[in-house]
Formats: structure tokens, sequence, C-alpha cells
């Protein structure tokens, strides 16, 4: 497959032409950049997801106590009002902000 | 500090995590699928990486938020069935919506005011998603948008680039708050603090 990646016009081109979604067309890009099969980058793919799901959680259990200098408790909150009360701006975009909020405090 | 996966960066780790796990539970989405929405962001970040920056140092909170949130939203649209164009539209919007956004950490921290950009990189993604899955195009074109960014970046001030040094981080509360954490007598600046670009 012709996999020249330059841009997002490249993208679309190889998309088109091949059927694929961005996805698959990254997926196979990637495997013939590091000689890797498909199977292998997928998985490890997968553990990169898992890290990912695992920050998104850590903020929002009850007895997590996440607290950087200056940020900590803020994605509790967050889920606290979700689950009492209609939120604002929605639930996905609730929950969505909760989780990017728990990440940022495990970083923090 | 605990563990995250920079994507693309440890400041905006939180952008791609919040959209995928948050579409999971309303969209009923299995783990394979959410593994098909990194690469997705994959593909539009390494396309983001080639033309312009990843970093806040180099191009501004709009190159790490900015990237993160595009990089969400075309993950977003394929999560769903929307096309690659789809998911295109959406990353440019998604970028354009936080073009020219400053770096200016409190203390140089990754804390605040990154964790609520972090949020709304969420939001926004979700918002630009939203709209390109309605048929709803981005009038400047991904890639321009791309380029567009690169260019803002470059003529952002060197205050207003992860120095610490404008914006929020000078802010009367920004410097009190820098005072308590790194002490009354730090004058150094994040940047000389930091010294990760000497040690690369």
């Amino acid at each position: 497959m012709m996999m020249q990646i330059r841009n997002g016009a490249d993208l679309l081109a190889i998309c088109r032409e091949k059927a694929m979604p961005l996805h698959q067309v990254m997926l196979a890009y990637e495997s013939k950049k590091s000689g890797k099969t498909t199977a292998e980058i997928f998985a490890l793919m997968r553990t990169q997801l898992q890290v990912m799901y695992s920050s998104t959680q850590q903020g929002l259990s009850e007895n997590s106590n996440l607290q950087g200098q200056i940020i900590g408790g803020e994605a509790k909150k967050l889920k606290q009002r979700s689950q009492k009360t209609k939120p604002v701006c929605g639930y996905t975009m609730a929950r969505a902000v909760s989780f990017a909020l728990s990440v940022t405090e495990v970083n923090a | 500090m605990g563990r995250i996966v920079a994507a693309p960066t440890a400041g905006a780790s939180g952008v791609l995590p919040g959209v995928l796990f948050s579409l999971a539970e309303t969209h009923q989405l299995a783990e394979d699928q959410l593994v098909e929405g990194l690469f997705t962001a994959g593909a539009v970040g390494l396309v983001i990486a080639k033309n312009a920056s990843l970093s806040g140092a180099a191009g501004g909170c709009q190159a790490e938020i900015g990237s993160a949130s595009a990089m969400a939203a075309a993950a977003a649209v394929e999560l769903v069935k929307g096309s690659p164009e789809q998911a295109l539209h959406a990353a440019a919007i998604a970028l354009k919506n936080l073009l020219g956004l400053v770096c200016d950490p409190v203390a140089g921290l990754v804390e605040s005011p990154c964790s609520k950009r972090n949020a709304v990189g969420t939001a926004n993604a979700l918002v630009a998603a939203e709209m390109a899955l309605a048929g709803i195009e981005s009038v400047i074109p991904f890639d321009e948008v791309v380029a567009a960014m690169y260019q803002v970046g470059r003529t952002l001030p060197l205050t207003l680039r992860e120095t610490a040094e404008g914006g929020l981080a000078i802010t009367p509360t920004g410097i009190k708050l820098k005072k308590k954490i790194l002490g009354e007598n730090d004058d150094q600046s994040a940047c000389s603090a930091c010294g990760e670009c000497s040690q690369a």
C-alpha cells in the first residue's frame, strides 16, 4: 500500500482509494513503519487504552485523594453533581469532562 | 504523579480519554472500537506533528489542547461511523476553535489552567464532532487550519509559550501561588527551573 502521509489530503486520498476509515489506514501505516504485524500494533494500542481508562477512574472513586500542588478533587465534584442533578451541559459532556479532569489530577 | 498516556502530550492527556470513555457509555462501544478510535486520533496527531507542532513551548496551548481536541473530535466521528471526510472536518473545527490559545501555566506546573483547558478541549471535541456528523463542514480545510496553527504559534511571544512568564502565570494570584509553591525567594522562571531542554 502506498503510504505517504504528509497531510490530511494524503490521508483522505488513501481512505478513498482503499475504501478504508482513518483508523485502518493509520494501523496499516504503523505496521509498515514499525515492521510489526497489525495484530501486534493493535495489542500495543490496547494497553495504551487501558492505562487511559485507569487514569479516568482514579479521580472519580469515592476514596480517591488525588492532590497536586494546586488542583485536586475536581473530577469527583463534577461526578457527584451529575449523580444528584441534571447537568446543564448534558450527561455525555459532564461525564467526558469528569474523566478528563481525573486524568489531569493523576498527571499533577 | 500517576500514570497517564500522553495524547499527544501529558499536559493535554485528559481530552482523548474523556471523549472516548464517555462515548463508550452513551453509545455502548466495545473496547476494540475504542482502540480504533485511538488510531483515528493518531492519524490526526501525525499530520499535526508533521506540519505544525504538538508542544506548548513551541506553539502554545493550541498545539497541545488544540491538537488533542482535534484528535479526539476525529476519533468521536469515526467511533459512530462518520466518514473520514467528516472526521477531518471535525478535527479542523476543533482546532480552529482553540486557535491562539496561549500556554501560561501557574508556577510552571501542569495544573492551572491546564486541567480546565483539558475539560474545555474535551467539550470542544464533542461539539466539533456533532457538527461534522450533522454534515457541517469546516470552511477552512483541515490542512490549512494546521498551517494556520503553526503560523500563530510562531508569532506567539515566548512569554506565552510555557515559560510561565505571561498570561495567567503572572496575575497577582498566579504569582502568589508560585511563591507559595516554589518559595518566597524563587525568582527563577519556570523555564529555567525546568531545565528539560538542556538535558535533551
